[in-house]
């Protein structure tokens, strides 16, 4: 059936008659219905909520206009959460990136083992995220966890990790980056599978080294799939939730609160959902810029092998 | 074409079609939802199965569905989400201090007709302190269903080993230290660096509720019971976080590094450390997974002993029919009835919330073989009701950060209620 819709579709397509304007639109309708109904709707609506002074032992909402936006940008705590954020997107986005890379790399080049070094770097991304923050949570134990075991076997006074509110960020940092890592080597590989092969060999011919060819050949041709996963990192760090929701619960003493945690917190814990929707909506802007800028920086420097 | 039209509009249909699920109601069938958290580690959720599935079977006329709500925190959420959307459970436990946060959602219906209408003294039997916190404005709004309250393990294996250094030090190793002086000096003694053991954990998460035992014990308390104003700074407040404080940096025999709740008794099951303050529920896993004997003793007292109960009390909830508040009753009636409340206290170490559930035999004989388990009955005598007031939850979550940071030493114990004192009295005046 759809074989048939593609070969009418295939017949007029010369005329550009209303039909094959109209078509396209129609296959987009369901998935159109989802997103106004899930994200531009609620998007907007949360906008609007955002204005009210509106708590679930409030009779009325009140309209307060951007009072709520006032009261964010006054609170320490907002401030603690986005630096937290801050911190967490700068510490995992650019090692994320360079080893996810670097591994692809060298993957790519060893011929031997390829499918064994591919299946063991992706499998903690298909852990469910839930297991993953529990048995971290088991190693992380300050004092029967695995790793200050190993720690003390080799002389190491262990950390309290997760249990510190000086170590509990990074922790949570590097389950990150042990969780998603292997997704983006096998992204950086099928972007790496793009490139030309005949490029290397004659920059080989012409005498370049290993870094010469990488830095020069690889990573401009890699660009496309550099800028997605420059963005899907940023997106994903703005939304982390649930491996703080397991593991610290934002604490100790909000050092691990982070943007979504705190939107969670103000919205669902104290029901305050004027603010909620006020950080919603923080939250979108930011996210809409961000990716604006990212795109428009990088998308002048893609180059198509 | 017409063939695409129709296989979109069929596309479109499928997915409206998963929006309407079939509702269906049977007509002389009363069906209560009733949603309830599990708060401690173990089982419990099939112990509660088991309880609500005896009295579907015993009461054709009702069914009961027990809903599983995560924890107290969850449940909570639950239950304000489904008060908000018009669609509130029939029945649900929720933790005790949020009665204050339901009543003024007008969320739920007081119980005391139904008391009333029961033959006798209905609430009688009940521990009074179990019943304090529902019992607000003349009336009493709840049921206590699980409860407890924090008390004091230790590693009786470890204060054997340290037999002799404690008795050098003047000090029983026979039984648990009592004042808060002897918790010091017994910390100091049993604190093992070489052996990676900590003398004593306070854990966070609930800290505020050991907090406020700490308070009492020093004839302090946090907020007055109509949940309008707060004690922080007053002296036995500060003393005790002063206490805290000290514990963990001037004495260092607790970590500095707040242990998790739900963790802490796998840290003293495992001997990381010699002494615990955790809730009465955290006995059956305790037990089950420690390989020395565990002691069960009394919070140690300062000027008194003091705890404040904690747990989950039954709420009937109000935009529901008649018929179902009634069935609601009759199901609360079932599950704290002598015999129910005898037989969930044996399966959850919570402590049975009726004095004559501990002449039932399971229960009686339970107690004989493990006499840990009337520490916390016992020490109701001293227990007082938990903190309440509207917006609880923020009021928690301040109150746990601050903490957090006075164990952490990041705060001075004065600034600390200094903060606590400026931010919660802050929220109690907005409600």
């Amino acid at each position: 059936m759809l074989h048939n819709i593609i070969q009418n579709y295939k017949d007029e397509s010369g005329l550009l008659s209303y039909k094959s304007k109209f078509l396209p639109y129609l296959f987009l309708i369901p998935s159109g219905i989802f997103l106004v109904v899930f994200t531009y709707y609620p998007i907007f609506r949360s906008f609007y909520l955002s204005l009210f002074d509106n708590n679930l032992w409030m009779p009325e909402p009140q309209y307060v206009g951007l009072e709520n936006f006032r009261i964010l940008f006054n609170d320490p705590l907002f401030m603690r959460v986005i630096r937290n954020n801050l911190i967490y997107l700068i510490g995992t986005i650019p090692v994320i990136i360079g080893l996810s890379l670097f591994i692809a790399i060298l993957i790519n080049e060893k011929s031997k083992f390829r499918e064994f070094y591919e299946a063991s770097i992706f499998t903690p991304t298909l852990v469910p995220m839930a297991a993953a923050a529990m048995l971290w949570v088991f190693i992380y134990n300050p004092d029967i966890g695995i790793l200050n075991r190993i720690l003390r076997a080799l002389g190491i006074s262990g950390r309290a990790w997760i249990n510190s509110s000086r170590t509990a960020l990074p922790s949570l940092m590097i389950v990150m980056i042990w969780k998603n890592l292997g997704y983006f080597v096998i992204l950086f590989l099928a972007g790496l599978q793009n490139i030309n092969f005949s490029l290397y060999e004659s920059a080989k011919i012409n005498g370049a080294s290993w870094f010469q060819k990488h830095f020069y050949i690889t990573l401009p041709l890699i660009t496309p799939t550099l800028v997605f996963v420059i963005i899907v990192n940023i997106i994903e760090s703005f939304r982390v939730f649930d491996i703080v929701h397991i593991m610290t619960q934002g604490g100790p003493a909000n050092a691990t609160n982070v943007f979504v945690y705190y939107i969670y917190q103000q919205t669902f814990r104290y029901w305050d959902l004027g603010l909620g929707n006020a950080l919603t909506t923080i939250l979108v802007i930011v996210l809409f810029i961000t990716i604006i800028l990212v795109m428009r920086s990088l998308s002048k420097r893609i180059q198509y092998g | 074409m017409k063939k695409g039209i129709v296989f979109c509009l069929s596309i479109l249909l499928l997915s409206a079609l998963v929006f309407l699920s079939p509702v269906g109601a049977q007509e002389d069938q009363v069906l209560l939802n009733f949603y309830y958290p599990v708060g401690v580690a173990g089982p419990l959720a099939s112990v509660v199965d088991e309880m609500v599935n005896e009295f579907n079977e015993t009461h054709p006329n009702i069914t009961v569905q027990p809903v599983y709500s995560g924890d107290y925190d969850d449940t909570m959420q639950r239950v304000q989400t489904g008060v908000m959307g018009g669609n509130p459970p029939d029945i649900a436990v929720v933790e005790i201090s949020e009665a204050h946060s339901l009543l003024q959602m007008n969320a739920t219906i007081p119980l005391t007709e139904f008391i009333e209408q029961e033959e006798g003294d209905f609430l009688e039997p009940f521990f009074d302190a179990f019943l304090a916190n529902g019992n607000l404005y003349g009336e009493q709004w709840t049921i206590p269903f699980q409860r407890s309250t924090p008390v004091f393990y230790y590693n009786k294996d470890h204060f054997a080993e340290k037999a002799d250094e404690l008795l050098a030090a003047g000090l029983d190793p026979e039984r648990a230290p009592d004042t808060w002086d002897e918790l010091v000096a017994y910390a100091e003694v049993l604190t093992d660096r070489e052996a990676n053991r900590w003398g004593l954990i306070i854990p966070g998460g609930w800290n505020d509720w050991i907090f406020e035992a700490f308070a009492y014990q020093n004839n302090g308390q946090l907020i007055n019971r109509e949940g309008t104003e707060a004690y922080f700074t007053d002296e036995a407040v500060l003393e005790a976080a002063q206490f805290w404080y000290d514990l963990a940096h001037k004495y260092e025999v607790m970590p500095k590094e707040v242990r998790t709740w739900a963790g802490s008794p796998t840290d003293f099951a495992g001997e990381a450390a010699s002494m615990l303050y955790n809730s009465t529920g955290a006995l059956p896993p305790i037990l089950n997974t420690a390989n020395f004997e565990v002691g069960v003793a009394f919070m140690p007292q300062n000027k008194t002993y003091g705890a404040a109960v904690g747990g989950g009390d039954f709420h009937v909830f109000k935009d529901i029919p008649e018929a179902n508040q009634a069935a609601a009753w009759e199901f609360i009636k079932f599950m704290t009835n002598p015999e129910n409340a005898a037989s969930w206290s044996v399966e959850s170490g919570y402590v049975a919330v009726r004095e004559d559930a501990y002449e039932v035999p399971v229960l009686a004989e339970h107690v004989e073989n493990q006499p840990a388990r009337a520490v916390a009955r016992d020490q109701l005598e001293y227990a007082y009701p938990k903190m309440s007031a509207v917006g609880y939850q923020q009021i928690r979550q301040i109150l746990t950060d601050i903490l957090d940071e006075v164990m952490e030493g990041d705060m001075e114990a004065e600034t600390a209620m200094n903060d606590a004192q400026n931010r919660i009295q802050a929220i109690l005046d907005r409600h």
